[in-house]
């Protein structure tokens, strides 16, 4: 369900994971990974290749070992229970479809194993809505996996897991051997499914726009480290710290190197030249004589040719300007810092244009040079 | 700079045609945009244009110069393919150098010019810091940015890319799609680029070829493949997510007034407009277009809306969006700044800005009336 009911209860729980792989146990895969998931919630645990998500996954499956940490389904510790027994429904990147099966007989082979017959079968109504929905080619029913493009093989490998009645459901990177129209359809297509069968899907995934687009929250890795879990809106909007920040967004958050001088809390850019208004929340907070990095979203940068448009503004030169149709989006220069931001389709500047930015300062966020950790919450 | 003139071209491979009687001029630094589905005959143009293939009919000048039947090595164009292959063992310098170091330029490159030419292309990329580096030790970005300069250095009169940033991740794809176009505008040089993307065709492209079966479908700057669509083909080309279509009716319903009705969704959508020619569509069938920034939702009927069960919501960056489920499972999709998710599985209207439709004749999918673009 889309509803974030605070009550549901908790259907999946880690606490405190670890993963070590290597023969000396040297590489720390998953380091001390405690996150939850309710029930009916759809979760996406998101992070660049090698974040240790993967392993996460397959750790819930109980296809990897726990090296320590404890894993709980419901109230059930299922640390070391095996996949047969915590009934999930498991759809991997690569496929893993029974190379000796045509496409159907993969498809209803968890359907047979929990003894339907052919009768039941043929009056499983999610059956035929699924191969419908996932766009199951009727003329490939038959064939075998080796016939079958990678796009196919892993929407029946999809289909394969959701037929089954499961508690769970973990997917890693499902979509992600489709083309780009087919991904983004069948994206839809598997939130419309699960809004329908209201259960709980974990779902591992390297693309935030996959993970945005899907999930109720965002469990965010990075290094075998979890980094922020919450809601698309929270992580959008209040990022834990930089990786969080530059890693969510499209385009992508600006981050600008701004300092504050000798025995005084005003924030400079531009090497100096540019002295920000602070608002109320940063006022007389900061640190003098101190580094910070300047963060600010892309629809939080405001531009104009005429300086009496904004109560304050620098001036920056145009280095692309973009039209894409519903936005355009210009790239600016001020000084040695690229500023990002998106203008309605009607504006249009020339490259080399000198322009005047305004930085809506009460959505900025400001970042330790040194952790990268966010400071909002310390103002 | 250079201007290239494609005059009547066509490639046939056996019994299929590749590319049919296309026709266009890219005039000096212009960029031109191939855009068209897979298997549109984007890459053969590509490739008629290098002269790694030959044409069956038409000619290609370049300035004026007929270059048809001119190997492709002679042709002073260089092209860029979608897999760059950068020598594993050489640094980026060396990379870069090695089309400067063939036998045949030997006498108009000495080690000094060479160095000179290196460091102009490598400022101009930004990769003056990495030229001593291994293409191990370079990011995404970065060897795409190297084998850029090994096709730069040769400095062509035409630049040639087969979608040269389409395998990189999407943030990178992305930024580096706002650097190609800054570099072709910094370079001045004469480009054909080739891309299944939209949103990189109408950014790069200071014009925009859109390509069907080998045949052109449109030439045109981004305002009019966006705003201005000849045809369905194009609409639907242009826009994430793509635009919405209805099947419909045209009335006319009184003096610059016209009512579209759509009968599956038992609505009609109203309209004013003072285009003359859009009567003679009267009583006939129409596509409608509605692209999914033009559409609202809400609890309430208002006029120009149509029924629905709200069946998903995405979130993008700053919006959502939003599938509705309409008459005989037809989906549609609207963008909106509101989540809506107290709305989910539940019946809303969906209501449509008549001021910014977009309408198609029903048989040949031709555009026959724009609304307001802006």
């Amino acid at each position: 369900m889309q509803k974030t009911d605070k009550k549901s209860k908790i259907k999946v729980r880690l606490e405190n994971v670890n993963k070590y792989y290597g023969e000396k146990k040297d590489i720390h895969a998953v380091k001390d990974l405690s996150f939850h998931c309710r029930d009916k919630e759809f979760v996406a645990i998101l992070g660049p290749s090698g974040c240790g998500k993967s392993s996460t996954l397959r750790m819930l499956a109980g296809l990897e070992e726990v090296n320590s940490g404890t894993i709980y389904f419901g109230d059930k510790e299922v640390t070391n229970t095996p996949p047969s027994e915590r009934n999930i429904g498991l759809a991997f990147e690569n496929y893993a479809l029974y190379p000796h099966l045509s496409v159907y007989e993969n498809i209803i082979f968890p359907l047979k194993v929990k003894g339907a017959t052919d009768e039941d079968i043929k009056n499983n109504k999610r059956l035929d809505e699924l191969i419908e929905l996932f766009k199951i080619d009727k003329s490939t029913l038959n064939s075998y996996p080796k016939a079958l493009s990678g796009g196919q093989a892993q929407l029946t490998s999809l289909v394969r897991c959701l037929i089954r009645e499961a508690d769970v459901y973990l997917l890693d990177e499902p979509l992600s051997h489709l083309d780009e129209e087919m991904r983004i359809t069948m994206r839809t297509t598997l939130k419309i499914m699960h809004n329908k069968m209201k259960k709980t899907f974990i779902y591992v995934t390297h693309d935030q726009l996959e993970a945005f687009a899907l999930a109720d929250r965002i469990v965010i890795m990075n290094f075998g480290v979890l980094q922020q879990a919450g809601s698309p809106s929270e992580i959008y909007t209040k990022p834990v710290n930089k990786f969080v920040a530059s890693f969510i967004g499209e385009p992508p958050m600006n981050f600008l190197n701004v300092h504050t001088e000798k025995g005084d809390s005003n924030l400079f850019i531009h090497g100096g030249n540019y002295k920000l208004s602070l608002s109320d929340r940063f006022k007389n907070k900061l640190k003098p004589d101190t580094k910070y990095i300047l963060g600010i979203r892309p629809g939080r940068v405001h531009v104009s040719s005429n300086k009496n448009d904004f109560s304050e503004s620098v001036v920056a030169k145009v280095d692309v300007f973009e039209n894409l149709g519903e936005v355009n989006q210009l790239t600016m220069k001020l000084g040695e810092e690229i500023i990002i931001t998106e203008i309605e389709p009607n504006i249009k500047f020339n490259q080399d244009a000198e322009v005047y930015i305004h930085f809506d300062v009460n959505h900025m966020h400001l970042f330790d040079v040194n952790t990268l950790v966010c400071l909002d919450d310390k103002f | 700079m250079y201007r290239l003139e494609v005059k009547n071209i066509s490639k046939n491979f056996g019994k299929t045609t590749a590319v049919k009687n296309l026709s266009f001029n890219c005039e000096e630094g212009e960029t031109i945009t191939l855009l068209g589905p897979t298997g549109a005959g984007k890459t053969t143009t590509l490739r008629c244009l290098a002269g790694l293939e030959e044409l069956t009919s038409g000619n290609i000048y370049l300035d004026g110069k007929d270059i048809s039947n001119i190997p492709p090595n002679h042709r002073e164009l260089a092209m860029f393919f979608e897999n760059y292959a950068l020598y594993p063992h050489m640094t980026v310098r060396e990379n870069i150098a090695y089309p400067l170091r063939a036998p045949s330029r030997r006498k108009e490159f000495n080690e000094e010019k060479i160095n000179k030419r290196i460091e102009e292309i490598a400022g101009l990329l930004q990769i003056s810091e990495l030229l001593d580096r291994k293409p191990s030790e370079l990011s995404g970005g970065q060897k795409q940015r190297t084998a850029l300069g090994r096709t730069l250095v040769r400095k062509p009169k035409v630049f040639l890319l087969d979608e040269p940033i389409a395998h990189l991740d999407a943030v990178l794809r992305h930024r580096m799609r706002g650097e190609m176009k800054s570099i072709f505008q910094k370079l001045g040089c004469t480009v054909i680029y080739v891309t299944h993307d939209y949103r990189e065709a109408l950014s790069i492209g200071d014009r925009i070829l859109v390509i069907k079966k080998g045949e052109l479908v449109q030439l045109g700057n981004a305002e009019d493949i966006w705003s201005k669509m000849n045809n369905v083909f194009v609409a639907k080309l242009a826009g994430d997510p793509p635009i919405n279509i209805f099947k419909g009716i045209l009335h006319h319903t009184g003096e610059g007034n016209f009512k579209i009705e759509l009968r599956k969704q038992k609505a009609d959508i109203v309209f004013e407009s003072k285009k003359e020619n859009l009567k003679k569509w009267e009583e006939k069938e129409i596509i409608l277009g509605v692209r999914p920034n033009n559409m609202t939702i809400s609890t309430i009927k208002k006029p120009n809306s149509i029924n629905g069960t709200l069946s998903a919501i995405e979130a993008m960056s700053s919006s959502y969006e939003i599938t509705v489920s309409i008459s005989e499972g037809k989906m549609i999709k609207v963008k909106s700044k509101i989540n809506f998710k107290d709305l989910l599985n539940k019946q809303i209207w969906v209501n449509i800005d008549s001021e910014r439709i977009h309408l198609f004749n029903y048989q040949d999918g031709e555009s026959i009336y724009h609304g307001r673009t802006l």
